[in-house]
Order: C-alpha cells, then sequence, then structure tokens
C-alpha cells in the first residue's frame, strides 16, 4: 500500500454503509467499491467488517436486502435502505457535520484567535 | 453469510486479475484484503442475533460430550423420565380414548345429551319420549337440530346366517344432523320414515361392508333380515365413523318407528341428542330445560308419581366425545390412576432433579473454573439446562414409544363383551401433545432447580475443592429430594397395597353358590322365530341335550345368572304385612328352571327347592331369599307356607313360599342381594322373550365345555340365538375389571415409584460415600472398625426413608381417602396397610445402600489419606 490512507474512526463505518447504499443498491463488494471510489481510495476498511456491519444495519431494520443478479452473472445479496435507515442516515450526517464541523473549529483555533 | 462473502472474495480476486495479477496472487490477495473469514463470520452472526443458537449447538455438543462421559447418570435419569413420561401417557391416552376423544363429526362440540332426572337426582339418562323429543326439535331458538338414537344387539340374518350384530334404531335426520356423507350408496333421509310407511332400509357400517360383503358394491340393494324383518341395504358409512357410542361399533342403522312411543307416559331408553343451536352456550341451554320440562309435562298431564320420579330436571351435557356407560364405569378408576400417574410423574422428576444435583455437585470444580475463566452465570445456567433437555428430550421419545405400547395393552386389558373392540390407540395429537406439555414441565421442574443451585457456586472454594457451606446446603437439598421421593412413593406403595387386598378380598367373598365350574349360555330369543310354544320346547329339549353331555351333572335355566343376566323388578303385597316404606313394596324375581340350586349350590335353610313338580298345571309356588324372610316374616322357618302377592297386569298372583334359600351375592360382590324370589321358570304364565341362560355344572374346568357345549346345541338346532357362552368365574371376573385394572395398574406404579426411589438413594449415597472417603480413611486409620462405617452409610438411609414414610404416612393418611369407595374390607387409612407399606419402603431403602455401604467398609486408609 503506497498511498496514504485514513484507518476509520470507530462507529462511522454503518454511517458510510448507509451512504454508499442511500445512492443505489449495492451488494457488500459494490459497497466497498463504492466508499473506495468516493473517498478515492483514501479509507482504509477492512474488508470482512463490511459483513458484520451489513447485518448489524439489517438487523436494525435499516437496510434489507434482495438476492439478485451481479454484472458477472452470479447471485448476490442486494442491500437497500429503508425507511428507517434513510432517516437514521440523516440524522448521522447532521450529527457527524456538527461535530467534525466543531471538531474543525477547535483544531484550526490559532493561539491569537482567543 | 457463506456464500456472500465467497462472491465477495471471488469478485475481489476478479477484480484483481484483470488489473494485471495472477489467478493465485489475485485470489491470496483477495483473501488478505478480506482478514480472517471465520471471524468475520462470527462477528456477523452476533450481529444478526444467531449467537443464541450458536450457543445452543455448542451446549447441545458439550451435553452430549458430558452424557457419554456418564453413561450410568445418563441411563439412570433417562429411564427415570422414560417410566415417568410414558406410563403417564399411555394412561392419558385411554383417558383420552374414554373421556376426550371427539367424534369425527361435524361440529361435535355443538352436541349435547339431553336427560331427565327425578327428584333423588339419579340420572334417568338414556330416557325420552317421542312428544318430549318433538318439544325439544320445536325450540330452534336453543337446538337446531335433535335425534333419537337407541341402539341395541339385534339377530341379523346376512345370506342364511345368523349372527347378533350391535345396531341402532335412529330418528331419519341421524345422518345429516352429524354430517356423515355416505361412503356407498345413500345416507337416511326424511324419505324413510318408517310411520310414513317407507320400505325398511338401512345403512351399514364400513366393518360389516368389508366383513360380510368382502367390500363388494353389490352391497346397496342387497337385503338382509334384522329381528325377522326384511330390510335393503341402501349406504355404507366412512370407516372412521362407528356411531356416538363409545367403545361399541354400531354396524346397522335404520330409522326408528317413533309412532312407537307417542304416549306421554311412555318413556324408553332412547338417548337424545340435540345440537345447540348458533351462539347458544350449553349454560343458557340448561337454564332453559328446567321450565322446558315443567311446561311439557302440565301439557301432558303426567302423573305426579311419574313425574317425581323421572321428569323432575332436565340437563344437558356435552355429547362431543360421545355417550357412553363405559365412561361412567371407569372414570373413577381411570382418574385414580391419572393422580398415580402424576404422582410417578413427580416421582421421576424429582430423582432426575437429584441425580442432576448430585451430579453437579461433583462438577463443582469444573463450573468453578468455567466461571474463574468469566462465563457468566447466566450462560451456566443455560448450559445446564441445555443438558437437562436433552436428556428430557432423549427419555421422552423413549417414553412414548413405552406409552403407545403399553397403551394399547391397556386398551386390551377392556372388556371383551363390547364385541370387537373398536378403541385403537395410536400415538394422535392429544397424546403427543400431552407428552410434549409432560416433558417441557419437567425439563424446567428437573432443570431449574440444580441450575440455579450450580451458578450459587462461590468461587475459590470451589476451586479449591474444599467441603465449603455450599456443599453442605447442597447436600441438604439433595437430602430432601430424596425424602420427597420417599414420600410421594410411600403414598403410591400404600395406595397400591389396598388395591391389591381389595382385590384379594373381593376374590375371596363368598358369593353363596360355588362359582368355578359353571358354564353359561346366555341366550336372546328375540328377533328369532322362538316364540311361545317353540320357545318352550326348545327349552325343555336343550335342557335334555345338555345332560346328555358327559362331564355335566347339572343344568337348568334362569334369567338372571348371577352378575349375568336380568333380575326383574315386581310390585309386592304381603297378606298382613304393612308397609313401612316405599321400598317394601319391590322384589327382585328371578325365574329360575327346576335344578337351580343345585347347580349353583346354593343351601336350601329351610323348605323344599324349584324341581320338577312346579309345571303348568301345579300350584304357584316360589322360593325366597334369607333377606327376604328375615324382613317381612322375621325368621326363616316362619316363612315357608306363607303368602305373598305379585302385581302385575290386572290381576294380582299369589304364590306359596315353598322354600327359603341362602342369600347369594347377584349384581354386585360388594352386597348380598336384598329382597329375591325364585319363581319356577315353567309356571311363569307369559312366556317371556327376554334374554335368559343355560347354566351347565361341569366335572372339571369349565372353559374345557364350552366347544362340545355350543356343537351340542348347533347340532340340535343349527338357528339358535346364542349370545355367548362363558365361564362364570370369567364373568365375575370381567365385573372386576376396574378393580382389577387399579390393582395391576397401581401396583406397577408403585414398583417403578419405588426403583426411582431407589436409584436416588443409591444415588445420593454413593455420592455422601466418596465425598467421605478421606474422611473414612480417617477413621479406619484411627482403629475404627469397617462395621461402624458400613453402619454410618445404613443410618443415613434409613433415617432418609423413615423421615419420607412419616412424611408420605400423612399424605397418604388424607389423599388416600380418594379410595374409599373403591375398597372393600378395608379402610383407606388401615393401619396394617401403612406398616407393609413402610417395611417395603425400608427395605427397598437398604437394598438400594447396599453397594454404597460396601464402598464405605471397603475404603482403604492408606489410598483414602494419600488422595488427601
Amino acid at each position: 500500500m503506497t498511498s496514504r490512507t485514513t484507518e476509520l474512526l470507530q462507529g462511522t463505518l454503518d454511517l458510510l454503509i448507509l451512504k454508499a447504499i442511500s445512492l443505489g443498491p449495492l451488494h457488500g463488494y459494490g459497497v466497498l467499491l463504492r466508499l473506495q471510489q468516493i473517498s478515492n481510495d483514501t479509507l482504509q476498511i477492512p474488508q470482512g467488517s463490511l459483513y458484520p456491519a451489513l447485518y448489524r444495519l439489517e438487523h436494525q431494520g435499516l437496510v434489507t436486502f434482495e438476492w439478485g443478479e451481479s454484472e458477472n452473472k452470479r447471485q448476490a445479496k442486494y442491500y437497500a435502505l429503508t425507511a428507517a435507515g434513510r432517516k437514521r442516515l440523516r440524522e448521522e450526517t447532521d450529527y457527524w457535520e456538527r461535530l467534525s464541523g466543531a471538531i474543525g473549529l477547535v483544531l484550526k483555533t490559532a493561539p491569537g484567535d482567543l | 453469510m457463506d456464500r456472500e462473502m465467497r462472491f465477495h472474495l471471488d469478485a475481489r480476486a476478479a477484480d484483481l486479475e484483470s488489473q494485471g495479477m495472477s489467478r493465485a496472487d489475485a485470489e491470496r490477495r483477495a483473501r488478505q484484503e478480506f482478514g480472517d473469514v471465520i471471524r468475520w463470520k462470527e462477528a456477523g452472526r452476533d450481529a444478526r442475533g444467531l449467537a443464541i443458537v450458536d450457543d445452543l449447538v455448542g451446549d447441545l455438543r458439550y451435553a452430549v460430550r458430558t452424557m457419554r462421559r456418564s453413561p450410568g447418570f445418563t441411563t439412570a435419569a433417562m429411564l427415570s423420565l422414560a417410566l415417568g413420561i410414558g406410563a403417564s401417557t399411555a394412561i392419558f391416552g385411554l383417558l383420552d380414548l374414554l373421556l376426550l376423544k371427539r367424534l369425527p363429526v361435524r361440529a361435535p362440540q355443538e352436541l349435547v345429551h339431553v336427560t331427565t332426572a327425578g327428584e333423588r337426582g339419579d340420572m334417568h339418562s338414556g330416557s325420552s319420549n317421542y312428544p318430549w323429543f318433538q318439544h325439544v326439535t320445536s325450540r330452534t331458538d336453543l337446538f337446531s337440530d335433535a335425534m333419537l338414537v337407541r341402539h341395541d344387539v339385534y339377530k341379523v340374518s346376512i345370506g342364511g346366517s345368523l349372527e347378533p350384530i350391535t345396531g341402532q334404531r335412529v330418528t331419519t335426520n341421524y345422518h345429516g344432523m352429524l354430517g356423515i356423507p355416505a361412503l356407498l350408496g345413500r345416507t337416511l333421509t326424511a324419505t324413510d320414515r318408517p310411520e310414513a310407511g317407507a320400505p325398511p332400509v338401512a345403512v351399514i357400517s364400513y366393518g360389516l361392508w368389508q366383513r360380510r360383503f368382502a367390500g363388494s358394491l353389490d352391497v346397496i340393494g342387497a337385503a338382509i333380515t334384522v329381528d325377522k324383518q326384511p330390510y335393503t341395504i341402501v349406504g355404507v358409512t366412512p370407516p372412521e365413523f362407528r356411531g356416538i357410542l363409545v367403545g361399541w361399533t354400531i354396524d346397522v342403522t335404520m330409522p326408528l318407528d317413533t309412532s312407537q312411543f307417542t304416549q306421554p307416559g311412555n318413556w324408553s331408553t332412547t338417548p337424545l341428542i340435540a345440537r345447540l343451536a348458533p351462539g347458544v352456550s350449553s349454560e343458557l341451554a340448561q337454564q332453559q330445560l328446567d321450565p322446558m320440562l315443567a311446561q311439557f309435562v302440565d301439557a301432558n298431564r303426567t302423573s305426579e308419581r311419574f313425574r317425581a320420579r323421572f321428569l323432575q330436571h332436565a340437563s344437558v351435557t356435552s355429547a362431543a366425545t360421545g355417550i357412553t356407560d363405559l365412561r361412567a364405569q371407569f372414570s373413577t378408576p381411570l382418574r385414580l390412576l391419572m393422580i398415580a400417574v402424576g404422582l410417578l410423574l413427580l416421582i421421576a422428576c424429582v430423582n432426575l432433579a437429584g441425580l442432576l444435583l448430585a451430579r453437579n455437585a461433583t462438577r463443582q470444580h469444573e463450573l468453578g473454573m468455567r466461571l474463574a475463566l468469566g462465563a457468566r452465570r447466566g450462560r451456566i445456567v443455560r448450559q445446564l439446562l441445555t443438558e437437562s433437555a436433552a436428556i428430557a428430550a432423549l427419555g421422552s421419545s423413549l417414553g412414548i414409544v413405552l406409552a403407545i405400547q403399553g397403551g394399547n395393552a391397556l386398551v386390551a386389558l377392556m372388556p371383551e363383551h363390547f364385541g370387537p373392540l373398536s378403541m385403537a390407540l395410536t400415538a394422535d395429537s392429544h397424546v403427543l401433545a400431552f407428552a410434549l406439555v409432560s416433558t417441557i414441565v419437567t425439563i424446567l421442574l428437573c432443570g431449574l432447580m440444580p441450575a440455579w443451585q450450580a451458578s450459587q457456586i462461590a468461587l475459590l472454594p470451589a476451586l479449591n475443592r474444599s467441603h465449603s457451606r455450599t456443599t453442605t446446603t447442597r447436600m441438604r437439598a439433595g437430602r430432601a429430594l430424596v425424602v420427597a421421593q420417599f414420600a410421594l412413593s410411600f403414598v403410591l406403595v400404600a395406595g397400591a397395597v389396598l388395591c391389591v387386598r381389595t382385590i384379594v378380598n373381593l376374590a375371596r367373598v363368598d358369593t353363596g353358590f360355588e362359582r368355578q365350574r359353571l358354564l353359561v349360555v346366555r341366550m336372546d330369543p328375540q328377533g328369532t322365530d322362538y316364540e311361545r310354544e317353540r320357545l318352550r320346547t326348545m327349552q325343555r329339549e336343550m335342557l335334555e341335550t345338555l345332560r346328555g353331555i358327559p362331564g355335566v351333572p347339572h343344568v337348568t335355566l334362569a334369567t338372571g345368572t348371577p352378575f349375568n343376566g336380568n333380575v326383574d323388578g315386581r310390585r309386592l303385597t304381603i297378606p298382613g304385612f304393612e308397609p313401612r316404606e316405599s321400598d317394601d313394596t319391590i322384589l327382585q324375581v328371578n325365574l329360575v328352571g327346576p335344578g337351580y340350586f343345585d347347580a349353583l349350590q346354593v343351601p336350601i335353610l329351610s323348605g323344599r327347592a324349584i324341581d320338577e313338580r312346579d309345571g303348568d298345571t301345579s300350584r304357584r309356588v316360589a322360593v325366597v331369599g334369607e333377606g327376604f324372610a328375615l324382613r317381612y316374616f322375621g325368621d326363616v322357618s316362619a316363612a315357608v307356607g306363607r303368602t305373598f302377592i305379585i302385581n302385575r297386569g290386572p290381576k294380582p298372583i299369589p304364590y306359596e313360599i315353598a322354600g327359603v334359600a341362602k342369600d347369594i351375592r347377584y349384581q354386585d360382590l360388594r352386597r348380598p342381594s336384598e329382597r329375591i324370589a325364585y319363581l319356577p321358570w315353567f309356571q311363569a304364565d307369559d312366556v317371556r322373550l327376554a334374554p335368559f341362560e343355560f347354566i351347565l355344572r361341569t366335572e372339571g374346568n369349565p372353559s374345557n365345555w364350552i366347544e362340545v357345549t355350543r356343537n351340542a346345541m348347533r347340532r340340535q338346532r343349527p338357528d339358535l340365538p346364542i349370545l355367548a357362552i362363558q365361564t362364570l368365574d370369567g364373568v365375575i371376573n370381567e365385573r372386576l375389571l376396574s378393580e382389577r385394572l387399579l390393582a395391576v395398574l397401581g401396583t406397577f406404579f408403585a414398583v417403578v415409584a419405588l426403583a426411582l426411589a431407589a436409584v436416588g438413594v443409591y444415588g445420593l449415597l454413593a455420592h455422601l460415600v466418596a465425598r467421605q472417603v478421606p474422611e473414612i480413611g480417617v477413621r479406619l486409620a484411627l482403629g475404627a472398625r469397617p462395621g461402624e462405617m458400613v453402619w454410618m452409610t445404613v443410618r443415613e438411609s434409613l433415617s432418609l426413608a423413615a423421615t419420607g414414610a412419616g412424611i408420605g404416612l400423612v399424605g397418604a393418611a388424607a389423599g388416600l381417602r380418594v379410595l374409599e369407595g373403591f375398597l372393600f374390607g378395608l379402610s383407606p387409612t388401615d393401619m396394617v396397610n401403612f406398616a407393609v407399606a413402610a417395611l417395603i419402603l425400608v427395605l427397598v431403602s437398604l437394598a438400594a445402600t447396599f453397594v454404597p455401604a460396601r464402598r464405605a467398609a471397603t475404603v482403604d486408609p492408606l489410598v483414602a489419606l494419600r488422595a488427601e
């Protein structure tokens, strides 16, 4: 791995998955590809960890799935957001923006600002 | 999950491959990036909430491993459960068959049996008459439909051969009301009403169709004779429908001619079955019935006396499970058995709990270790519960197999005179549901307590293997369980001893006649060509024929053989005797042929017996029973020569008392018949068409004469209506069926309970001794004799048995009262009985102590001390 990558913050994987799926139903591998694509390969996601996360979201009723055919003609499980999932995504996004805004603000503070 | 992850790996590998990597490298790389597949799977399962299932599988595997490691414990536990559940399920199956199984008809829960009763509350149950039936039918607000069902044994002739067949006459709405379709042809319809002059038709059962017509389609339109009347068969009913009388298979169904009993005072034994109207509860119908009956009785100007005796109350009882006398006859013993079975199941549970407890005690170290390694207590409880569940599942499966075998054996014990037995016990849903429920209850009862106790382990002492305080409480709980087992066993044993002694007492009862060597030929001339003079001739001729059989010193005939036929009631007046109570005017009458008293070996106390002299033309005489003589004349010898008058028909008939016979037991082994008069058979002015019996005294075992007798009679007259040929002893034993059932099964239960208790006490003592080995070693090393060590063990066992018996005694003294009406010559709190039960308990506990005691005696002090 030559490129500069960033480890995921604890608890953010769920949010990222919800976001990835919100753009259209995806299978697990597709989620990975999309996340890498949107983050320009800067996020390092332990690939296997996607699945426990997906099952967790499914268990919480945030995503549903159905079996469909993949690009290479194989059966794959496609995940899609439920209404609850969309709501949670909105909330989490709001929260994340407020949090990261606040953290950014704190970090950007120069000695003279106070 | 598997598939999904494989897809991911493959897809990733394919992508990497397309980026120029070799296939093998791509696959390796994909796997690397993914991480530990198994770990992610586990995490995935957890996320999905499947952890419980996984744990369960693990627990089960662990349980199986533990069970295999201790086969003795597993076998004991499984067997005790199998016996407990097997026995209870078998009894339940039988109860179910008799009491609970619904008829295979449309909406059986709506069917009710409408009965009437007199003021004394005694059910005149089967009775009804046509106007009352019409009255009930007219109440469409309560009943949507109603029918009359009269069953009987008919002499049916098919293709020339006569056979007694159970059949019924019903109102023509019978099949329609029950929703029974015809398998073949048609069922009865309103056009078959005999009152309207319809040609006589019959619908036969599947069984009769198979048996007598070999399942041929030609059966429709075939002619049969039922009691000499020709009938045409119009239909066959489906195999599962056997009529609505439990224990009987109704083979032929014909329309009932209701014009026979339209008179208001003419009530006959014909059950009235109604279907509740939609939305009407049986309580509502019940509330309406008494006023309905009162209104009906008023409208029909029924006599006050008749009303008081039979028509005071009307009630509905559910007929959803059919109607039966069998139920009344056996419901008490079966319920008692059910109680016994409940106790047994409880003992099995206690036993299992004790076994688990003892075993968990030995597993303390292991459990302590697991706790120390961070296992949650809830998790350990769950695992122990899984273990007991596994044992329970295995034990109860075995139990169900036992139940079906045992249940069919029980059904086979039921009396045979119901013709082909139409009850078969199979593993139907009721029985299985019962087994399931008892299993679940057992698991919870047996599993929870030991599991909870085990989870209360104090960590350090457990790991240190020291005898901590908790161990002592556990042993105390173990002792309590063994005491409970002994107490429950005591109740069962005491009950069983009572039942067995009752049977012995009943078998020893002096019936007043010699019963070992009598053969009874039951005849029924109704519905045959034997009438009036022809019947008389046949009877005289048969007496001669039977006398000709070698080895038969006495032959006679009677309307009522003891425990067999009918003893009629008659109204009686005695000149010079003022009736003190209404009972005083009722007499039981038995018509007997010459030689009756010789054949039965009933002593004549005074005067003479009925003999050949007493015929048509001679003076009317009677022999009366001792009770009769004492009641009306105060003395046996004073009765001879006196006269009594039987009021029957328009002309009262006086009889002179020629002799007094010793009283014998007629219908009930427990009580002698009260007032009986024997009238000479060939003097009776009405030639009775009722069933009667020929009685033969034989020189050896009477069953050896059954075939000879049948052949001799058939040779003489092939068309004789013989119902059955039985030994009188057999008939009496059949009467004792419920007593025998209780005695045999009660003993069985008691033995099983004792075996379970023995296993329990053995388990506990073996465990105690094992724990005391170091102590025993020290004592022996310090000079104690092995005998003292044995006594220590025995003392423990005896004190448990004694405590159990003491508690059981209190329970039995209170609980065994349920047996009161059933016992004979005994009281439920009979002291001898309790002593016997206590003795048995002590013996069993001693037997169970043998092995642990020997173990205690043979402890090698050196080995024991070294282990310490």
